[in-house]
């Protein structure tokens, strides 16, 4: 098995990760033991549609779900070697922003309006480095200009609103990397953005990540966007890993019927105005999922196993696994322990 | 492309809303969010409107509705102007022609039901007498693929999908000839957004409905269209069928928007950037052509005069100085 299976030298190992919300209809399992590794160095993306658990894993991962309405979370999530989930409030704060820093999807509502946005940034930099105003605007500037900010001298004193969303989302790329974090997670970074600013942003992310050899853990639906970015992918449905291996094996093969279904649906594969092929149905209630494999309601090969029996994992080679009872009769089985 | 009569007609349609005015103070400026803009749709077929966001698509929309009033221009649907009825007469026009908005969260009242929502247009419209309109609003629902059941259920039952399909059962109630969907499946997941666009492209041959289409997702618009126009800045930059416009585009711009469009491929290389920078902004836009502040192309006449639609062939139009060429035309000299 190549290294990339190996969670032994993982910077961070998610372990199967269990969120639940309460609802007023009940327990929504939100994330539902799912396990990855990044290592460093390494970037991987987490797709999946609405509600299958790509944002909630992201939140938990840097403890910023609150309770309620988070009923539960169990497993561990394991950087350098310290379960982050059962790190003290202190000692998070001591790694968020300095070693694992974050993305958000909405540009202009992740800053704070009332304050200038060098300032924002400055107050990263103080809190962990201890930085004087001064030595940390020189810092800001050269970090505006790596992130292709003009005028950066300009720039630091603006408040948010002056920035258009592209500006303001390269500002909080920016704030993410003052402090030269081990891990980015982006969640949905450029969803909000045009197409043109998303190229720009996209070909950014790939440039800071392999310039500082940092990790970088990228949270989207949108397979396209995935594709420019991430060199391991994480297929997830309805709170359940259902598929992972590197992007050329996915995109060139993907096993899982899921996988497969989603990139039939996908306009840009086709052209002229043939019928998609689709999903029946939709997406599963998170507070009744179906019972024995989420997808088999959906699913165009299910079996009766699938209806009862949760599927194991399978490792169907070095690059590519998969949840799926119909890998799972073959000899070659390996269950993920 | 048809060559009769076109269905509908947009001609030198014009919206500027005022900026910085108070009360009693006159504006100081104007929002330039549609700028003269002309086009036709003709019957039956699907042209879709492109462009990024504050680039006036949704303005267009609205206005042929008659949603917001224009500044100028005029609108013909069936050789009727648009702009000059009467609210009575209006109501009878909307009848015709219907829209189907972008967020299902948003568009449908939260404390009706399926079918007191239906119901009601069905009544306001005079569709059906009183006794049929139960029956009507179960044909309605199979049409777009939702069992008779639905009819009592309220929208925070149904999910994305569903309630796009409901939104699209409500402008269909007044059998309408013409449909305008403002990013019909830009809210909804990737699998759902296929189940939505085939339903479209169902309705459109079931009843010989006519399309225009506003959205900034260019692989939806390649599936579903047979012409697009797009839009910058409130202008129409480039018009072509939809196979000469992603294969040989004209405009800077959209060669811009075209190399910007991310492949579902990890093998393929990062999208190549034509476009630097942002979309200025409408209330002051740059002088000359728009887009030239962008534009790797632009020449000093760009900066200065603004570009004309032009035809380079029947069907592709394009506002270009250095691209669009008539022959006659001097050919700019790049600096």
């Amino acid at each position: 098995m190549s290294d990339l299976c190996k969670s032994d030298k993982a910077l961070l190992n998610v372990k199967n990760l269990k969120v639940y919300f309460s609802t007023p209809t009940g327990l929504a399992y939100a994330v539902d033991g799912i396990s990855f590794f990044i290592h460093p160095g390494e970037s991987i993306a987490l797709v999946g549609e609405s509600g299958c658990g790509k944002s909630v894993t992201a939140m938990s991962i840097l403890k910023l779900l609150t309770s309620p309405p988070v009923e539960r979370i169990e497993g561990e999530i394991i950087f350098h070697e310290k379960d982050l989930l059962k790190l003290s409030e202190e000692e998070l704060m001591k790694i968020r922003g300095r070693y694992i820093s974050m993305v958000f999807q909405e540009p202009t509502s992740s800053m704070n309006p009332v304050f200038r946005v060098g300032d924002q940034i400055a107050d990263v930099l103080k809190y962990h480095y201890g930085m004087s105003r001064e030595e940390s605007y020189t810092r800001i500037e050269k970090l505006f200009e790596w992130v292709g900010i003009p005028e950066p001298k300009m720039r630091i004193h603006q408040y948010p609103h002056e920035f258009s969303g592209g500006l303001i989302q390269r500002s909080m790329i920016a704030m993410a990397l003052a402090c030269e974090p081990e891990l980015l997670i982006a969640d949905e970074p450029t969803t909000a953005l045009d197409v043109t600013i998303q190229a720009e942003i996209l070909a950014l992310l790939r440039r800071v990540q392999q310039e500082r050899k940092m990790s970088l853990l990228l949270i989207s639906h949108d397979l396209s966007v995935v594709a420019q970015i991430a060199r391991w992918i994480v297929v997830l449905y309805a709170g359940k890993k259902v598929e992972e291996g590197s992007a050329t094996a996915i995109y060139s093969t993907p096993s899982h019927p899921y996988t497969k279904a989603l990139f039939d649906s996908l306009p840009i594969r086709s052209r002229g105005r043939k019928r998609l092929n689709t999903i029946p149905g939709s997406v599963p209630s998170a507070t009744a999922p179906p019972m024995g494999c989420r997808f088999h309601p959906r699913c165009p090969k299910a079996m009766t196993i699938c209806q009862q029996k949760e599927p194991p994992w399978v490792w169907l080679n070095k690059e590519q696994g998969a949840a799926c009872w119909l890998f799972a009769q073959s000899e070659k089985m390996e269950k993920e322990t | 492309m048809n060559n009769h009569t076109p269905y509908l007609k947009v001609d030198n349609l014009t919206k500027y809303y005022p900026v910085g005015g108070g009360l009693f103070a006159k504006a100081r400026n104007y929002v330039r969010a549609v700028d003269h803009v002309s086009f036709n749709v003709y019957s039956g077929e699907t042209v879709s409107l492109v462009g990024e966001s504050g680039s006036g698509k949704t303005t267009v929309a609205r206005l042929i509705l008659r949603l917001v009033e224009p500044t100028d221009g005029s609108i013909y649907f069936d050789g009727v102007d648009l702009t000059k009825l009467n609210s009575k007469e209006l109501r009878s026009i909307r009848r015709k022609i219907q829209i189907i908005f972008q967020d299902p969260y948003s568009s449908l009242n939260p404390r009706m039901t399926v079918y007191s929502m239906l119901a009601e247009v069905l009544h306001v419209h005079r569709i059906v007498p009183k006794e049929q309109i139960t029956g009507h609003i179960e044909q309605l629902l199979q049409l777009v693929g939702l069992n008779a059941d639905a009819m009592y259920r309220y929208p925070h039952e149904f999910s994305g999908g569903q309630r796009q399909r409901i939104g699209i059962a409500r402008a269909l109630a007044v059998n309408p000839s013409f449909l305008v969907a403002d990013e019909p499946v830009s809210a909804l997941d990737v699998s759902v957004q296929a189940q939505i666009l085939n339903l479209l492209m169902e309705l459109q041959e079931k009843l010989h409905l006519t399309y225009l289409i506003i959205s900034h997702d260019l692989g939806v618009v390649r599936h579903i269209s047979d012409r697009v126009l797009v839009m910058y800045l409130g202008r129409i930059v480039e018009e072509a069928p939809t196979e000469t416009l992603f294969e040989s585009p004209n405009h800077p711009y959209t060669k811009a928007l075209m190399s910007a469009i991310p492949k579902p491929d990890p093998s393929a290389s990062l999208p190549k950037l034509l476009a630097r920078g942002e979309p200025p902004s409408p209330v002051n836009p740059p002088s000359g052509c728009s887009f030239h502040p962008r534009c790797p192309y632009a020449t000093e006449k760009c900066k200065n005069e603004s570009p004309p639609l032009q035809n380079i062939s029947d069907t592709h139009r394009s506002a270009c100085w250095v691209f669009a060429k008539n022959s006659e035309d001097k050919i700019p000299q790049p600096i």
